[in-house]
């Protein structure tokens, strides 16, 4: 039984000429609530798109529960551990909600009534209403109610508030965290919604422009990041060698302000130590890690 | 489930190409020749039959793997399609026969039709002959219809007819220039080979036939697995 | 139990649970030997990560504050009382500190941000040394 849930190894995948993962690593391990950030086109849905099996890469691995999603009956079998809830969240038009269930049901050996109730309850979806007559906040709680009553050791969301009001945003927030504790679902989202994934993640990874640039314990990681904030008061000296982990260095005024990935304390003992200065920390958010690493990179 | 999700999708057109077929077949019959031969029974019955293969065929086997509905790109159900646990084979295995099913009915509704609507029928070509030309029409269109699957895996649905119709087109053509051994010739098994007028079946052009079309739905099948979403 | 936090804020959710944990032990609303809110729950709660709130009663246990009984959950320990003992030394040695700073000119806000600054760095500095 691998630890892993998902793992993916210097993907590669071009398409007409385009780069859109140049080496992309995934570490997914079983039960986290991972999240996955990346600006658009960053290289999210292809790889989400790998790992489904519904494109293959040109270079790489990617395996889910150490299997390989690309090829067609492995991957078959895989899928019926995994639920996907995609980013069109479209489903077939002239199918009701119950009729959809129906159809879904038979092929899942682990399909779980008691779920399948129990949200078709707490997200209110009518039975007998047809799919293209659903709001799209309904439709985004069917697709998930789809996914999650399959039994699935793995949930693998694209975008899954995406188009729900904050209210029905929570709900789902919150029927994420209770799968996660009580079945131990490894949970794999990607979102836009930074302050969501900062709710729930446990880990997380940015990826940009292919690769991914930040990874791990979403805790860790806002532990490591400070900005540190550097007052000179006779104006800000020609070049500081500053220690090693010193990055995003930003100058304004009399002011500078750097982002330190690691060694926080020493490049705030450096700054305390030269003269005239008032040194500060903040934490930062995960929205202000990602804008600044974006703007970076 | 498959089946029933399929049959869902592509009834209306079903009944929509077995009407259409249908009257085709019965305006062309010409009640007085029908003793005279089974030339325009055959003419009549051809062409709606590969009328029929050409529209039921491939109608999206490149975008619709479980579907049918008009769409210039892939339909967003297709995503939730292919993340259930069934393999490409098996959707597109379940697409193929109930495409195949579907020409089975209409030929039969067209034959019917024509039985019914012209009595004069009944007395000149025999019944057994009449059935032995259903099944050879049958291998027939069925290498039609695996040429349109093989081109819509690939190819968008318009262009998909065209090529299709351009292919046959072209077939008859060359065809018509190179002649083959009688046994051998499928357009003859439509026309003068036709059981009808041989009364026999004519094995090895069947065999021909069937041998192909297997052979496009194979590669079709093929590159079906290898498409990328 | 009411507890409160900001994921948004940049500091670590643990954190702040640690801290209203604390919080509540301090003023009374959370007695020793009284049980804290049941781990899964509090988590479906404020729906934050499980792992989190395990991390803070982990982190708790650490300081003695809490014990952490298998299948029963987490409570506060005696020694907890202690700190109130403690604070009463501490509320003096922080009044000289403040009128010292006062003092030298500093105002209410600069004061505040002085010490949060130096409680931040305390707190991120044991930390790491342990891990």
């Amino acid at each position: 039984m691998s630890e892993c849930a998902i793992e993916a190894v210097e993907l590669r995948k071009s398409f007409k000429g385009h780069e859109a993962l140049c080496g992309l690593n995934l570490n997914v391990p079983r039960g986290s609530v991972f999240g996955f950030l990346g600006r658009n086109g960053a290289g999210k849905t292809t790889t989400i798109r790998i790992l489904m099996g519904l494109a293959k890469a040109d270079r790489g691995e990617a395996r889910i529960f150490g299997i390989a999603p690309g090829d067609d009956n492995s991957g078959a079998l895989l899928r019926r551990r995994i639920g996907f809830v995609p980013e069109d969240k479209e489903l077939y038009p002239y199918m009701t909600v119950e009729q959809v269930i129906g159809f879904s049901r038979p092929f899942f050996p682990h399909w779980r009534d008691d779920l399948e109730s129990r949200y078709l309850n707490a997200f209110d979806l009518p039975p007998k209403k047809k799919i293209p007559d659903l709001s799209k906040g309904m439709r985004s709680k069917l697709m998930l109610l789809l996914a999650i009553a399959r039994g699935s050791e793995l949930l693998v969301l694209d975008e899954p508030t995406d188009g729900l009001d904050p209210v029905m945003a929570e709900e789902l927030l919150r029927e994420l965290i209770r799968l996660s504790a009580s079945d131990g679902t490894t949970i794999f989202f990607s979102s836009h919604q930074l302050a969501e994934v900062e709710q729930i993640a446990d880990r997380i990874t940015i990826i940009n422009q292919g690769r991914s640039i930040v990874s791990g314990e979403l805790e860790d990681l806002k532990r490591q990041y400070q900005r540190i904030k550097v007052v000179f008061a006779d104006g800000i000296p020609a070049a500081i060698p500053w220690a090693q982990g010193a990055d995003r260095i930003r100058k304004e005024g009399r002011m500078v302000s750097i982002l330190s990935g690691q060694n926080s304390e020493e490049i705030m003992a450096q700054a305390r130590a030269l003269p005239g200065t008032s040194v500060d920390t903040y934490p930062v958010t995960l929205k202000e890690l990602f804008l600044e690493l974006m703007r970076a990179d | 489930m498959l089946w029933k999700k399929g049959w869902y999708e592509t009834r209306i057109r079903l009944l929509f190409v077995s009407a259409v077929v249908v009257v085709i077949a019965v305006l062309a019959m010409d009640p007085a020749p029908a003793a005279a031969g089974s030339g325009p029974l055959v003419v009549a019955t051809t062409i709606p039959a590969m009328l029929a293969a050409l529209l039921l065929a491939g109608g999206g086997v490149k975008t619709q793997l479980g579907g049918l509905q008009r769409s210039k790109g892939l339909h967003g159900s297709m995503y939730y399609t292919l993340s259930l646990p069934v393999t490409r084979a098996r959707l597109f295995s379940v697409r193929v026969l109930m495409g195949l099913a579907e020409i089975a009915v209409v030929q039969v509704l067209m034959f019917s039709a024509i039985w019914l609507v012209q009595p004069a029928i009944r007395v000149n070509p025999a019944r057994s002959d009449m059935f032995k030309h259903v099944v050879a029409a049958f291998c027939c269109v069925t290498a039609m219809y695996s040429l349109g699957v093989f081109f819509a895996s690939f190819l968008d649905e318009v262009y998909q007819h065209w090529a299709t119709i351009f292919t046959v087109v072209g077939t008859i053509a060359i065809l018509s220039r190179v002649p083959l051994p009688a046994s051998m010739d499928a357009l003859l098994v439509l026309s003068l080979a036709s059981p009808l007028n041989t009364h026999t079946m004519p094995w090895i052009a069947m065999a021909v036939l069937l041998g192909l079309s297997g052979m496009l739905l194979l590669i079709a099948l093929k590159i079906v697995r290898s498409l990328e979403y | 139990m009411i507890i409160h936090v900001n994921p948004a804020s940049g500091i670590p959710i643990y954190i702040q649970l640690m801290e209203q944990v604390k919080h509540a032990i301090e003023t009374g609303a959370l007695r020793v030997g009284e049980q804290l809110p049941p781990l899964r729950k509090l988590a479906e709660e404020l729906v934050i990560n499980p792992n989190t709130v395990v991390r803070a009663y982990r982190e708790l246990e650490y300081e003695g504050i809490v014990e952490v009984r298998h299948g029963a959950g987490a409570f506060v320990r005696r020694s907890a009382a202690g700190h109130t003992l403690v604070s009463r030394k501490a509320q003096s040695i922080m009044q000289s500190a403040v009128e010292r700073l006062a003092a030298e000119g500093l105002t209410e806000d600069a004061i505040r941000r002085l010490l949060e600054n130096e409680l931040a760095q305390l707190k991120e500095a044991v930390i790491r040394r342990r891990t």
